[in-house]
């Protein structure tokens, strides 16, 4: 089984096209897995059928009890994350920002404080329209992505793939270069970029690749709108070239993006223009064919 | 804000930061995209002042140590191995919550800066400066940096007497881009209209409705054929205060890092009609 995870760097650049299209011509032979927890796309163009959700708590917060507290204030000096405030005449967490580090319990003298799991988000199960599965997240409101969420629901992935014999996970992941998109890529056989010419996804590009090459994972780049300027979708090519890893194509900016997604499908299913179609069903027959080679 | 990535919020946070300085008003713009802060991209600039950006973490002194083991029990995060004869930090896992350097007997975790990226101040005109956290690559927490940079803009903003702070927020609706939101008197949604917009706008929306904070939509890359957005403003009541039609002129101005707002009449538009709400939100008036 091998595992490719779709990222960009830079958000928008047409991540969840990508992956949904690779899902399409994966077909059951694949997982479909969304990392990108604060913001999850994929299940909207794959589509998600007979659903099942767990909830998932990682961490905890502090509570005080109001009753116990006698506003001596202890708590509220050990913190160093601003999450403890005078309610009063007492103190009260604020849910938020509390990091569930346990300290302030531990100076409380009346014992009004106590540590209880924090729900941090939902995961789903379900079946695609391509007869694969889909696991994908939705985090709780402001709660801390720090990428354990993400391992939670590439942990499902691999033992859906496990049980059912599928031969790839793909996994799309999400924007940033920090815990959340480490964790979509750590250990993963091979990234593919999205990225598209402009300074922006250029600059956000060439971190991304700085994060995948510290991981030492292969990596290839695909162009997504490389009309908007050809001077630096060559400039893309360059960089990815002395990064040692893999230019693979380029896509022309079109309106069959915008649309397939308007209309639930991918855009493999929705446009005619081969510029699209032969990039994307090429680009993933490399990939994949390389990996089954190694197996 | 806005959740989805890519949707336009560097694009609308400069253009409004440029159009509200050059109209003469005393403006700062903080990126705290500090993954990938790209509004400086589109700013000509001089830089002021440089300083890394730290984090504090315990580091074990062995000739202090006592060896009780109390400290692995003080850490929440499996940061802290106390073996028998030895105590292992590990970096990666530590929030700095200085539970085990305050509470250890011997005194024996001294908490010691760690440089996680750094944030830059610059002057782009006399009406605006510019400030931009950036995260190492490789570190993993981006929220602190987040919460630095914008204390830091905060503060700057108060001592320079600045009228306008904008915020560049990061994408998503985890707790990197709710730091942005908390600190601020209302909040621009900038979405596109296209399910993922929606969604993940919607995800971003419920964070700010919690926050009670003014809140209003402004939707990028505009063009007919769904109605979504309008939907969803008008059963939660949130005002859709501007539109940008997509322009492929602007697309490309935007790839070469120029966001010329006099050229793009639809987009200086859009800018005045966000100034005028924001102005109406805060002198109290109906949003």
């Amino acid at each position: 089984m091998i595992c490719i995870t779709i990222l960009s760097g830079k958000g928008g650049t047409g991540k969840t096209s990508v992956a949904a299209s690779f899902g399409y011509l994966a077909g059951k032979r694949a997982v479909l897995c969304d990392c990108d927890v604060d913001a999850s796309n994929l299940a909207l163009v794959a589509g998600a059928q007979d659903i099942q959700s767990r909830e998932y708590s990682g961490g905890k917060v502090a509570v005080i009890d109001q009753e116990a507290c006698l506003g001596c204030g202890a708590c509220a000096q050990v913190c160093h994350f601003d999450a403890i405030e005078k309610n009063g005449s007492k103190y009260r967490i604020e849910t938020a920002s509390c990091e569930g580090c346990g300290y302030c319990p531990r100076v409380c003298s009346f014992n009004a404080i106590c540590m209880v799991e924090r729900k941090s988000g939902d995961i789903f199960i379900g079946q695609t329209r391509f007869d694969s599965a889909i696991v994908y997240a939705e985090l709780s409101i402001g709660a801390e992505n720090s990428g354990k969420l993400s391992t939670q629901v590439r942990r499902l992935a691999d033992e859906i793939a496990e049980e059912t014999d599928a031969e790839v996970i793909i996994i799309d992941g999400p924007p940033g270069v920090s815990c959340p998109a480490i964790a979509a890529a750590t250990g993963v056989n091979y990234i593919l970029f999205v990225s598209e010419p402009t300074l922006s996804g250029i600059s956000d590009l060439e971190r991304a690749m700085e994060m995948s090459g510290k991981l030492k994972i292969p990596a290839g780049v695909l162009v997504n709108r490389a009309d908007i300027n050809e001077i630096l979708s060559t400039k893309i090519k360059e960089i990815t070239t002395r990064a040692g890893n893999d230019f693979w194509r380029t896509m022309p900016l079109s309106s069959d993006f915008v649309r397939a997604v308007r209309n639930g499908k991918t855009v493999l299913e929705e446009t005619d223009d081969e510029r699209i179609t032969s990039v994307l069903t090429q680009t993933w027959r490399s990939i994949s064919e390389r990996f089954q080679k190694w197996q | 804000m806005s959740g989805k990535g890519g949707v336009g919020k560097t694009t609308v946070a400069v253009s409004f930061a440029t159009h509200m300085a050059r109209r003469g008003g005393k403006v700062l713009l903080a990126d705290l995209d500090v993954e990938e802060p790209n509004a400086g991209l589109f700013l000509e600039k001089q830089l002021i002042d440089s300083a890394d950006a730290v984090v504090y973490r315990p580091q074990w002194k062995e000739d202090l140590c006592i060896l009780c083991g109390k400290c692995q029990g003080f850490c929440a995060f499996n940061a802290i191995a106390a073996l028998p004869k030895y105590v292992i930090v590990f970096p990666e896992l530590c929030h700095s919550c200085y539970a085990c350097s305050e509470l250890c007997p011997a005194s024996a975790l001294p908490m010691i800066p760690v440089r996680i990226g750094q944030i830059q101040q610059y002057s782009v005109n006399e009406h605006l400066v510019f400030i931009e956290g950036r995260l190492d690559i490789g570190q993993e927490i981006a929220s602190i940096l987040v919460r630095q940079t914008r204390d830091k803009a905060l503060q700057e903003a108060q001592a320079a007497g600045m009228q306008w702070l904008v915020f560049d927020a990061a994408p998503g609706t985890a707790c990197a881009s709710r730091e942005a939101m908390i600190k601020s008197d209302a909040v621009i949604l900038v979405t596109e209209p296209t399910p993922f917009g929606l969604h993940d706008m919607s995800l971003a929306f419920r964070m700010v409705k919690a926050s009670g904070k003014p809140c209003a939509i402004v939707v990028n890359k505009d063009s007919p054929g769904y109605a979504g957005i309008e939907q969803f403003a008008r059963e939660e009541q949130v005002p859709i205060i501007a539109r940008i039609p997509y322009n492929s002129e602007l697309a490309q101005s935007y790839s070469v890092g120029s966001i010329p707002t006099g050229a793009f009449p639809a987009l200086e538009d859009a800018l005045s009609r966000i100034a005028s709400w924001l102005l109406e939100v805060s002198t109290g008036g109906q949003p």
